[in-house]
C-alpha cells in the first residue's frame, strides 16, 4: 500500500514535469516575408551559428520587412521534423530553410508544402537521390575541394616533406571517405606532393577514447611522423590534446575539419597552427537574400543568379545546389576567437 | 614452493587472465615486433595505463552491482551529467578545480540515489531502471548544457596535469589519474574484505533470503551501492574532463558502461551474483586497455579492429571457462580421493 502511494506521488512528480517542458508560443504578422528555418534539432550550438547569419542578414536588409522563426526538434530524427514543416505551411511561410534528417523520410511532405505554394530549400546539405522534392540546396561548401584542400594545408604546415597520417571518423563515414580519396589522388597525382608520404589512414570512430588511442598509437608507430589530418571534429581535437599533453607541437602538426570553439584553446596555444571548414553563418546569410529574390519574382532554375549583398553574386549549379563557399575557409590565430564566440 | 602452488591454485581466475594479457603481448611481438622495442614499448605502456583509470574507477562500482545481481547502465550517461554540471560551474562562475571535483561527486551521487531509490526500495528491475536514467541523465545534460560543451580553456588552469605528470617509477611516467584509481582499487579492496559494509554486499549477492534472514538491511545495502556508484561517476567525469580536456554533451561518457561491464566480467565478476575480487577487475581493466593498445599498435586495418576486440573477449571469457571447470573437476577428484583415502 505504501509502496503504491510512493510510486502516485512519482508519477504525478514526473506529470508536473513533463507539463512544464510543453510550452509553446505562435505569433503572426501580415505583409512580412515569413522565413523557417528547422534545423536538424535544437540547441544544437552549430546550427544556432547559422541561425545569426540569417539574423545578420535581416538587419542589414531591415527588420520590419522580415518575420524569421527557427524553431525544430529536440531530437536530430528522421520524422521529427514532418510537423514543423506542415505548422510552417499552415502559418503561410513564404520560404522553409531545413537541415533535413533523412535523405527521403520527408519527400511527401516536401511535396505537399510546395503544392501549397510554399518553397522548400535545403541548408547546409542536399538530400542525394531526393533532388525533385526541393527547390533549391544551399551547400556548406563544395565538397570536391576539401580533400585537395586539406593536403595544401597540411603541406604548408609540415614544409612539403615527410611522413603524414590521417586520423577519420568511422570506417564507413561517407564524406571522410569520399575527401580522402580525393587526399590520396591529389598526393598520387600533384608533383608538388612527391616528398610527402601518407603512411597510414586510421579511424577514431568519432570517438574520445578511441580517436586519443589511435593518435598515441601513430605517435608510437611513426618516430618520424611530422603530421596528422583529421576531417572531423572529434578527432582533430583528441589529437591535439594528445601533441599537447606531451608537448610535441613543434614536431607533429595537426590540421583537418574542426569547430572554432573546441579548437580556440589549441590554437591559441600554437598546438595547432590552422585548420579548415566552412562559415555557417554565411547560408544563413545567403538564405535570406535567396529568399527575399524569390518573394520578388526570381526563379529558382539552373544558371540563374542573384547577388546576395556583401557575400556578392551566387549561381544556381545545374543540380540545383547554392555553394555558398568552394574552398573551405581557413581559421587560425587571426580569426580564431571571432568565429569561436559563434560555433 | 608447495605455497607457491597453493597461492596459484586459488587464485586461478587472477593468473588466467594475466597470462591472457602475456599472450597478447606476445602475439603483438610477433605480429609487429617492432612493438616491443624499447622506444615504442614507452608508449604502449602509457596508453595502457592512460586507457585504465577511468574504467578501472568505473569497474570498482559496477563490480559490486553485479555482485548484487544488479546492472547499471547509466554510469555512462552520469559521467556526462556530473562533468557538465560541474564544467558550466567552472565556465561561468569561476570555480576551482577542487569545488568542481566535490560538485560532480555530489551530482554523481544524488544520480546514483535516485537510481538507489527505484531500484532498493520501489523494487523495479536494475536494467529497466538504469536503462530509464541512462537517456534521462544524458537528457539532462544536453538540457543545462544547451548542446554546447565546455572547451579546454574554460577549465581550471592544471585540470590536464593529472595526465601529463605523476609519480616516476624507474623512468616510467605513471600519471597522478593512475595513482589516484590505484589507490580508490585499494580503498574498495579493503572496504570489500574488511568491512561489514563490505561483506554484506556479497551476502546480498549470494543469497539474499539468508542475508535478510541473518538481519542484513537488503534494501539499504542495495541504495548505498547504486549511490557509490554515483559518486565514482563524478570521480570519473573529472579524470574523463582532464584526459579528454573538455566536457561535451554527446560525447563525454559515451559507451563507457559497455567497456565497464565488459571489464567487470572479464575481470571474473559472476553475473550469478556473490563473486568477484578488486584485483580480479584490475586485471580485467588492464586486458581491455592492452586490447585497445594492441590493436591501434599493431596497425589491424581500421574495418577489422572492432571484430578483433570482440573475438579476443570472447575468447578470453572461454578459456577463464575451461580453466575454472577443470580446476573445478580436479578439486572434486581430490577431495572423493581424499574421501576415499579417510576410509
Amino acid at each position: 500500500m505504501k509502496r503504491n502511494r510512493i510510486l502516485a506521488i512519482a508519477l504525478a512528480a514526473l506529470m508536473l514535469v513533463t507539463c512544464c517542458g510543453l510550452v509553446a508560443t505562435v505569433s503572426a504578422e501580415e505583409g512580412k516575408i515569413k522565413i523557417y528555418f528547422i534545423p536538424k534539432n535544437l540547441g544544437n550550438p552549430y546550427f544556432e551559428a547559422l541561425s545569426s547569419g540569417f539574423k545578420d542578414a535581416i538587419a542589414e536588409l531591415g527588420e520590419d520587412k522580415y518575420e524569421y522563426i527557427f524553431t525544430g526538434p529536440a531530437t536530430a530524427e528522421a520524422t521529427s521534423q514532418i510537423e514543423y514543416v506542415e505548422a510552417a505551411v499552415q502559418n503561410d511561410a513564404d520560404a522553409i530553410f531545413i537541415a533535413a534528417n533523412s535523405n527521403d523520410a520527408l519527400n511527401g511532405t516536401f511535396d505537399d508544402a510546395r503544392d501549397a505554394g510554399v518553397p522548400i530549400y535545403l541548408i547546409n546539405q542536399d538530400i542525394p537521390g531526393s533532388e525533385s522534392h526541393r527547390d533549391a540546396a544551399i551547400m556548406p561548401v563544395d565538397f570536391s575541394t576539401i580533400g585537395k584542400a586539406q593536403i595544401k594545408l597540411m603541406a604548408e604546415q609540415i614544409g612539403y616533406e615527410g611522413e603524414f597520417a590521417i586520423l577519420s571518423a568511422t570506417t564507413d563515414a561517407p564524406d571522410q571517405n569520399t575527401w580522402i580519396e580525393l587526399m590520396k589522388e591529389v598526393l598520387a597525382n600533384d608533383e608538388a606532393y612527391s616528398k610527402m608520404t601518407l603512411v597510414e589512414v586510421v579511424y577514431g570512430d568519432d570517438q574520445p577514447e578511441k580517436s586519443t588511442i589511435e593518435m598515441e598509437a601513430l605517435i608510437t608507430k611513426y618516430p618520424n611522423l611530422k603530421g596528422v589530418i583529421a576531417p572531423t571534429t572529434v578527432g582533430i581535437a583528441a589529437a591535439c590534446k594528445v601533441v599537447q599533453t606531451r608537448g610535441l607541437a613543434e614536431k607533429i602538426r595537426v590540421t583537418g575539419l574542426g569547430l572554432p570553439s573546441e579548437m580556440k584553446e589549441f590554437v591559441m596555444d600554437g598546438t595547432c597552427l590552422g585548420f579548415q571548414l566552412w562559415n555557417p553563418p554565411y547560408e544563413g546569410y545567403l538564405a535570406v537574400y535567396l529568399a527575399t529574390a524569390v518573394k520578388g519574382g526570381f526563379k529558382t532554375e539552373p544558371g540563374a543568379t542573384f547577388s546576395a549583398g556583401k557575400l556578392g553574386e551566387y549561381t544556381i549549379l545545374e543540380n540545383g545546389q547554392i555553394l555558398s563557399l568552394v574552398d573551405p575557409m581557413l581559421y587560425d590565430i587571426t580569426n580564431i576567437e571571432e568565429y569561436a564566440a559563434l560555433f | 614452493m608447495k605455497e607457491a602452488r597453493r597461492f596459484v591454485t586459488q587464485n586461478v581466475k587472477e593468473f588466467v587472465t594475466l597470462a591472457f594479457i602475456l599472450l597478447i603481448y606476445l602475439v603483438a611481438g610477433v605480429l609487429r615486433p617492432e612493438v616491443l622495442s624499447g622506444g615504442r614499448m614507452a608508449g604502449v605502456v602509457n596508453s595502457v595505463l592512460l586507457w585504465t583509470p577511468l574504467n578501472l574507477t568505473m569497474a570498482l562500482g559496477m563490480m559490486m552491482v553485479v555482485i548484487m545481481r544488479g546492472i547499471d547502465l547509466s554510469i555512462g550517461s552520469n559521467v556526462a551529467l556530473s562533468a557538465m554540471v560541474a564544467g558550466i560551474l567552472f565556465r561561468d562562475h569561476g570555480a576551482s578545480l577542487w569545488q568542481g571535483i566535490v560538485v560532480a561527486v555530489a551530482v554523481g551521487a544524488a544520480c546514483g540515489m535516485i537510481n538507489g531509490f527505484l531500484i532498493a526500495y520501489l523494487r523495479i528491475p536494475p536494467i529497466i531502471v538504469t536503462l530509464g536514467t541512462m537517456n534521462a541523465y544524458r537528457g539532462l545534460t544536453f538540457i543545462i548544457s544547451q548542446g554546447k560543451q565546455v572547451t579546454g580553456y574554460e577549465l581550471p588552469p592544471g585540470t590536464t596535469d593529472f595526465v601529463a605528470e605523476g609519480v616516476r617509477l624507474g623512468g616510467v611516467l605513471i600519471p597522478w589519474l593512475v595513482v589516484i584509481s590505484l589507490l580508490l582499487a585499494l580503498v574498495f579492496y579493503l572496504i570489500l574484505k574488511y568491512t561489514h559494509f563490505g561483506r554484506e554486499v556479497y551476502a546480498v549477492g549470494s543469497n539474499r533470503e539468508a542475508a535478510y534472514l541473518r538481519g542484513i538491511n537488503c534494501k539499504k545495502t542495495e541504495f548505498l551501492v547504486f549511490t557509490i556508484v554515483g559518486a565514482l561517476c563524478g570521480i570519473t567525469a573529472m579524470m574523463s574532463a582532464s584526459r579528454f580536456g573538455y566536457i561535451n554533451p554527446s560525447n563525454t561518457g559515451k559507451g563507457l558502461e559497455f567497456v565497464v561491464i565488459s571489464a567487470t566480467i572479464i575481470g571474473g565478476v559472476s553475473v550469478n551474483g556473490g563473486k568477484g575480487t578488486v584485483v580480479g577487475v584490475l586485471l580485467g581493466c588492464l586486458l581491455l586497455g592492452t586490447v585497445n593498445t594492441m590493436i591501434a599498435n599493431v596497425g589491424i586495418p581500421g574495418t577489422v579492429q572492432l571484430f578483433t576486440y570482440g573475438l579476443i573477449i570472447v575468447t578470453a571469457l572461454l578459456v577463464d571457462r575451461i580453466v575454472l571447470s577443470l580446476d573445478s573437476k580436479r578439486r572434486m577428484a581430490q577431495q572423493v580421493a581424499g574421501k576415499e583415502a579417510l576410509r
